[in-house]
C-alpha cells in the first residue's frame, strides 16, 4: 500500500476506502486520490493492483471494488473519476 | 415495490436484446454520463431501448433497484444479452477496442 508523506487522517472517506479494499482485496498496491485534495472529498481515483483480479473481466473487477465500498458510493462519493484494476503481473510488478 | 423491482428489471433485460438504463431519455438525456452513451450506440447504428431511471411515475423506485441489481453503484448501465456490460467509461473503453461491437454481434 503507497502512502504519501501526508498519510491521510483516521476516519475520513479516503482512509476508510483505503482500510475496506485493503482488507477485502488484499492489494499489492493501492492508491485513493481524491479529487481537489479534500480527504473527505466526494470524488475519488482509485488504482488498485491485486491477485484477486486474476481471471476477470474489467466490468468484475470493479465490481469487486464497488461492492467493498459499497456504502461509500451510496453517500460519501458521488463519482469515481477514475478506476484502474490490475492484477500484479499486468502491472508490472 | 421493493420485492418486485428484481423481477422487473429481470424482464426488461431478457426482453429488450440491447437496454440502456439511463438519466432521461434518448432524446433528452439528463447527465454527461448517459449522453456519452447513447451518442456511442446511437454510433454503432443498433436497435436498443433507453429505460429513464429518473422517471418515477414510469419507472418507480428502479433508480435504486438496478444499483442493487447490477451491483454497480452508478447510472448508465447497458445490458446487452441481458448481462450486464458496464457503465459509461468501461462501454467507451469497449467501443473503442471494438470489443463492444463483438459483444452487440454475439
Amino acid at each position: 500500500m503507497s502512502t504519501d508523506a501526508s498519510a491521510p487522517e483516521e476516519d475520513t472517506v479516503m482512509s476508510t476506502i483505503e482500510k475496506k479494499i485493503t482488507s477485502e482485496l488484499k492489494p499489492v498496491k493501492l492508491e485513493v486520490i481524491p479529487a481537489y485534495g479534500d480527504p473527505n472529498g466526494s470524488h475519488v481515483t482509485i488504482n488498485v493492483v491485486s491477485q484477486a483480479f486474476e481471471g476477470k473481466r474489467a466490468v468484475q473487477r470493479q465490481q469487486m471494488v464497488y461492492k467493498v465500498i459499497w456504502e461509500e458510493m451510496q453517500g460519501a462519493i458521488h463519482a469515481v473519476d477514475q478506476m484502474k484494476c490490475q492484477t500484479p503481473a499486468e502491472a508490472g510488478m | 415495490t421493493e420485492d418486485q423491482a428484481p423481477a422487473q428489471i429481470r424482464s426488461i433485460i431478457d426482453r429488450y436484446p440491447i437496454v440502456l438504463f439511463m438519466k432521461g431519455t434518448r432524446q433528452a438525456p439528463q447527465c454527461g454520463f448517459s449522453d456519452a452513451t447513447v451518442a456511442l450506440l446511437d454510433q454503432l447504428q443498433v436497435d436498443y431501448e433507453c429505460i429513464d431511471c429518473l422517471d418515477e411515475e414510469r419507472n418507480p423506485g428502479l433508480r435504486e433497484a438496478i444499483k442493487v441489481f447490477s451491483e454497480w453503484p452508478t447510472i448508465p448501465q447497458l445490458y446487452v444479452g441481458s448481462e450486464f456490460i458496464g457503465g459509461a467509461d468501461i462501454c467507451r473503453d469497449m467501443a473503442e477496442a471494438g470489443e463492444l461491437q463483438d459483444v452487440i454481434e454475439k
